[in-house]
């Protein structure tokens, strides 16, 4: 089943939840919004589910307008953040309610219990109650119970939010595995960018009620469309600069009026446009010898290190005191490829005329300027 | 090896209960043992006879009849009343809710006294039901009527508080799955406040079963028609029938403590499953 959110809006009071927001989910796709916490991600979701109605614009399954169908008649399956696993019932008996209430035979409403325990890892689990489980256990549960209608669209709500970091790794794997083997088309809402990326065969970027970029994750990271979709997305430095000349290969922008910088490939912007151009802090590289003539590099001074684990984070200050971040791996260092370097060491930036997000349509008012 | 406490530690932690005992015991232990005592003074025979006399039967049935059918009808009204308090958003939710729990604090005497301005023969609505030969004060009516007013908060103040603490997305997760409203209520709601409308009935039934300052206003205290067994008792008690007015007593206080044990034991059961 295929759904398409055709421009919808719903506010609160004089406040604008979500705000002309379109989105087309093919059939078998999984689909993620991805958000801060009041971008009205959530809130969409529940619209698709009918347990809030929009304000304006249409909701259409397989091109069937659900926009006033009641949630009882959607035939959806729901998973909450909490698992809401009804409690004075055994895990049987919530993976059979929908079952029950369609009315199906006692003798089936079993079997299609027990697979569906099978296939969510609980097997043999059916006469226990939610108080005996474990949270990513109930949110498998969850699942289960809405699997088991053979729901027409699987729709979660944050579903790995109230786990801890183990569970939710490990229960992400699972959900992945059980939607490709059952096929089902899903929109799942989530904050978090890692889980975004691993599960989504498309993201939605939802910003203030908007979608802000609605595409394939590497998009999202490589192009991203807007200066709030390649901030959410990892992590980047950003530059107010000016186009100067541009060719069919390449551009050339001019950063905070002394550094030249260039894009390859057609930009198709006009010279003089005033731009945002982002370059990511892992495309960078840390140097004692000057750039290549075909590449980009400024000179700074270390002024932070920090060692994460995987990766040892640099912050450089340019010769105009703004700072840049550079991000290493570290295993390059210990296996000597990369050279380690020392606070206050002076050092080249060098990243690839390959790289660098050029964004025209940035709102400087709600930018700060230098790395944001 | 099983390591005994010293003797002064035993002592010492048991001092502040036993100071407890010391207090209550004219204020309430000793009292409650008199009613049992006076009760059997003349031996079981006699108690036996003071309670199967035909009032104190009738008073006795009675009590039990009226009790049930507030216990009944304000399980239905006060979960009705829950549900809108807690499910429904209207302007005034707040001061309806203290308006409805306002029997709580009124006296009984006087909602005895209000019910009686009202429908009594020269009250308010009650002078136009009079030419009709209608007079619904002094009748069992009546004290139902009373009774349901002046207990109506008990079932509204469990239920209430569990429809609070209910997940909202039980509901939410019920009608995705499919279940329609009604469904919804009998198979997810209901089971999850049904400790709490046993409870909530119960002691509805108990404040009923003891209830005086409103009945002795609207029942005209009419032996064998309108007589609850505390109204007996206490007509016994000024006829200086002493013996008689303990051995109902001694029932009605066998019949309460009955009644709040299992309350007690009801309500902690539902606390330990709200707290899973």
């Amino acid at each position: 089943m295929s759904i398409h959110l055709d421009r919808i809006h719903k506010r609160y009071g004089k406040h604008a939840v979500v705000n002309d927001a379109s989105l087309e989910v093919a059939e078998g796709e999984l689909v993620v919004l991805l958000g801060a916490s009041g971008s009205g991600k959530s809130t969409i979701l529940r619209m698709v589910a009918g347990l809030i109605t929009p304000d304006e614009g249409r909701i259409l399954l397989n091109d069937s307008d659900i926009t006033h169908l009641p949630p009882q008649e959607r035939g959806f399956g729901f998973v909450f953040q909490n698992y809401s696993i009804f409690p004075h019932m055994s895990i049987a008996e919530n993976i059979e309610f929908g079952l029950k209430i369609r009315g199906m035979p006692a003798a089936e409403r079993q079997a299609r219990s027990s697979y569906l325990l099978n296939l969510v890892g609980l097997p043999g689990l059916g006469l226990r109650s939610s108080g005996e489980l474990s949270g990513g256990q109930q949110q498998r549960v969850a699942l289960a119970r809405a699997l088991a209608y053979k729901p027409k669209v699987l729709l979660l709500d944050e579903p790995f939010g109230a786990l801890d970091v183990r569970t939710r790794v490990q229960l992400r794997h699972t959900l992945k595995e059980i939607i490709r083997e059952v096929g089902v088309t899903t929109m799942m809402v989530t904050h978090d960018q890692e889980e975004a990326f691993e599960l989504a065969d498309r993201v939605a970027i939802v910003n203030e009620g908007r979608i802000e970029q609605y595409a394939y994750p590497f998009d999202i990271y490589y192009n991203p469309a807007t200066h709030f979709a390649a901030g959410f997305v990892g992590d980047i430095n950003f530059f107010d600069g000016e186009l100067a000349a541009c060719s069919d290969e390449r551009c050339e922008i001019r950063l905070f009026d002394t550094l030249t910088v260039y894009r390859r490939g057609n930009i198709l912007l006009q010279p003089g446009q005033k731009i945002l151009y982002g370059v990511r802090p892992e495309q960078i590289r840390l140097s004692l010898l000057e750039p290549e003539p075909y590449e980009n590099g400024v000179f700074g001074v270390i002024e932070k290190r920090m060692f994460l684990g995987d990766v040892t984070r640099y912050s450089i200050q340019l010769a105009n005191s703004r700072l840049l971040d550079v991000q290493i791996l570290n295993y390059l260092v210990l296996d000597g490829m990369v050279m380690p370097y020392d606070l206050k060491e002076e050092v080249w930036l060098i990243w690839s005329q390959g790289s660098g997000i050029i964004l025209a349509d940035y709102r400087g008012n709600d930018r700060k300027d230098g790395t944001s | 090896m099983k390591r005994t406490k010293p003797f002064e530690t035993t002592i010492s932690s048991m001092l502040p209960a036993g100071f407890l005992v010391l207090v209550m015991l004219p204020l309430l232990l000793l009292p409650l043992a008199a009613v049992f005592l006076y009760a059997l003074k003349e031996g079981p025979a006699s108690f036996a006879a003071s309670l199967t006399t035909p009032d104190v039967l009738f008073a006795l049935r009675f009590s039990l009849l009226i009790a049930f059918a507030t216990a009944i009808l304000n399980t239905v009204l006060g979960t009705y009343a829950a549900f809108v308090l807690s499910k429904t958003r209207f302007p005034g939710r707040e001061q309806l809710g203290i308006i409805l729990n306002l029997p709580v604090a009124i006296p009984n005497v006087v909602v005895g006294t209000s019910l009686l301005l009202l429908w009594g023969p020269i009250g308010f609505l009650g002078k136009f039901l009079e030419p009709l030969g209608l007079q619904p004060m002094f009748t069992p009516l009546a004290v139902l009527l009373a009774h349901i007013f002046v207990t109506f908060p008990y079932m509204l103040g469990t239920v209430r508080p569990m429809l609070d603490d209910l997940e909202k997305t039980y509901e939410e997760a019920a009608y995705t799955i499919g279940a329609s409203r009604w469904q919804t209520f009998r198979h997810i709601i209901f089971p999850a406040l049904k400790g709490g409308l046993l409870t909530g009935a119960l002691l509805t039934f108990a404040h009923s079963l003891g209830e005086f300052g409103a009945t002795i206003m609207v029942s005209g205290n009419l032996r064998l028609r309108t007589q609850t067994a505390p109204l007996y008792i206490f007509s016994q008690f000024e006829n200086g029938n002493i013996q008689a007015a303990n051995s109902v007593a001694a029932i009605l206080a066998i019949i309460s403590f009955i009644l709040f044990s299992l309350i007690l034991y009801l309500a902690g059961r539902n606390a330990k499953r709200l707290t899973r």
